[in-house]
């Protein structure tokens, strides 16, 4: 018998998912994301062109807390059901730890969420370039917003994930990333300390385009991106990854 | 012959009650070990306890000699294969598919699979889809996977539960073939009498957590102390009699007959002397072997299940 380990079981992991069109869930969720904001870009005024880029972000970041926690949610969910239906689980557990099990699963589901939050960081580059936008002063506007809501993302996909490994009914985590949604979604319109509570409210909080009236007009414009406060998100996700991971390998036994 | 899985004092509580209760578990190497007890008798927490899927409250297990813990359990549960309850599979992928994963999760040769599927008559079936399988399908494409590897060791619980009849039939010829064939060592576990007594060469009956018999299954047999049925002209004065000169007797509620408790020449000779001399005729004499069911009765106190 061959030496198993990581690779291997990553190997395997992909193998499962074989079938399940699991690349059409982030791909069908990024048309509908470009032909919601392919509006807003075609419908822009040529005075409007210089601001585009903080017109798209603002724009996505309200799509994001819209489609984000849905997409995650039926990752996960597609991801963790066939275990589940299947009961593999048991057979799993005597060939691989239940924290690595737990671990590769979301590696697995972490990739379809970075295809997405690239995919979608090219898509305005793209949209710049064609409409004419003036680019930005500095191109880690775009590096930020990847990796805020990659990050942001992330930390919903490990909560989808538990919900789907430890629900029989898949139904329950599809509804909390529904919950999400628009849980995210009102959160923009709270005060931001209360806005801060909320993990699908931080599409908003790291949003880089932010927008205010002025007379009967909107203004478009750039806000600083909050490297502390993303420090310190990362380090909550983290440290809530963890205790994702410990609730799981609790109720491993099955 | 050394020991395939010994268990010292193996115990688990599930909220202060004790599930299983200091088993002492000695499973034979190339035997069938036949694991009885009814349900709920705590067949399924010990063989999940064996895996590592239930952690033990108490207790050591030991599996091909090495003691198991948490550094060593997988690279010992790698000798060895699982069918835990209801079979376990990716029902979007083909039988073959769902041994491939197998074979990647446990470095196995993917070679191996055609003589898999061969042990277990699945060669046809293989690139169907295994949510299209029947339960007896899927039962033996669990084996098959339990058989990747070259396992030492299978366990299997309850692998007929569900089954029709022929898949019964089936699945208990595929597994008396694996240690003639293999060298397997077997756990079985099941709630059916019937049904390790054709399969197992050795039998443990647990029963409320408790292992109340361990032995080959040849002295479950042996276990059935007979009996003898008398039936006299009077049966009352004759129970009267006996039981008053101090031999253990009863009286059968339904046919009203005699019941001595023994088998042995020198108390059936007694009895009949003491009748004889009473003026009481002996009618009929007969020798009751009790059936492994009424043993299995008679140790766990519950009807066993044909």
């Amino acid at each position: 018998m061959k030496k198993t380990g990581l690779a291997s079981f990553a190997k395997a992991e992909t193998y499962k998912c074989r079938y399940r069109m699991l690349w059409a869930v982030p791909l069908g969720f990024l048309v509908i994301l470009l032909l919601w904001n392919g509006r807003t870009f075609t419908t822009l005024a040529p005075s409007e062109r210089p601001m585009g880029y903080a017109i798209a972000l603002y724009s996505l970041t309200l799509t994001n807390a819209i489609i984000i926690p849905i997409m995650v949610a039926v990752i996960a969910s597609r991801l963790c059901d066939m275990e589940i239906k299947g009961n593999t689980l048991k057979l799993l557990f005597t060939l691989e730890r239940p924290g690595t099990f737990y671990v590769i699963k979301y590696l697995c589901g972490l990739k379809y969420l970075v295809f997405f939050t690239a995919e979608e960081t090219l898509a305005i580059l793209l949209a710049g370039k064609i409409f004419d936008f003036t680019f930005p002063e500095s191109s880690s506007i775009f590096w930020f917003h990847f990796l805020s809501v990659t990050a942001v993302g992330a930390a919903i996909l490990g909560i989808q994930q538990l919900l789907s490994l430890l629900c029989d009914n898949q139904i329950l985590p599809l509804i909390v990333g529904l919950g999400g949604t628009f849980l995210g979604f009102f959160s923009m319109f709270f005060p931001k300390n209360i806005n801060m509570l909320i993990l699908w409210g931080y599409f908003g909080i790291f949003s880089q385009g932010a927008v205010t009236s002025q007379g009967d007009s909107w203004v478009y414009y750039y806000t600083d991106f909050p490297i502390e406060l993303f420090l310190g998100f990362l380090a909550a996700t983290l440290l809530l990854f963890l205790t994702e991971l410990y609730i799981f390998k609790k109720k491993r036994e099955v | 012959m050394g020991m395939m899985i010994a268990t010292k004092s193996l115990t688990k509580q599930y909220g202060g009650k004790n599930v299983i209760k200091n088993l002492n578990l000695n499973v034979p190497e190339g035997s069938i070990y036949g694991f009885l007890g009814p349900n709920g008798a705590g067949k399924s927490t010990t063989m999940k306890m064996l895996l590592g899927l239930v952690k033990p409250s108490a207790g050591s297990i030991r599996i091909m000699g090495r003691e198991i813990s948490s550094s060593n359990r997988l690279d010992i549960l790698r000798q060895t294969g699982s069918l835990i309850e209801s079979p376990s599979y990716y029902g979007h992928l083909s039988g073959r598919e769902n041994l491939q994963i197998v074979c990647r999760l446990k470095g196995a040769d993917e070679k191996e699979i055609d003589h898999v599927l061969e042990i277990v008559r699945m060669k046809n079936q293989q690139e169907k889809k295994a949510k299209n399988y029947s339960l007896g399908m899927k039962q033996r494409l669990g084996l098959a996977a339990a058989l990747l590897g070259n396992p030492k060791l299978l366990l299997l619980d309850e692998p007929t539960n569900g089954l029709d009849p022929a898949g019964i039939q089936e699945m208990r010829e595929l597994i008396c073939s694996l240690p003639q064939q293999y060298g397997i060592t077997i756990l079985v576990s099941s709630h059916l009498l019937s049904e390790i007594d054709q399969m197992a060469t050795d039998v443990g009956i647990i029963n409320h957590g408790e292992l109340i018999f361990q032995a080959p299954l040849s002295s479950l047999h042996a276990h059935s102390r007979g009996k003898m049925k008398l039936i006299t002209t009077n049966n009352p004065e004759a129970y009267a009699l006996l039981k008053k000169a101090g031999i253990e007797i009863s009286l059968e509620p339904s046919s009203g007959a005699l019941i001595l408790d023994t088998t042995e020449d020198a108390r059936i000779l007694r009895c009949g002397r003491l009748l004889f001399e009473n003026h009481m005729g002996l009618l009929r004499l007969e020798e009751i072997n009790l059936s492994l069911e009424e043993i299995f009765l008679k140790l766990t106190g519950k009807q066993v299940s044909l």
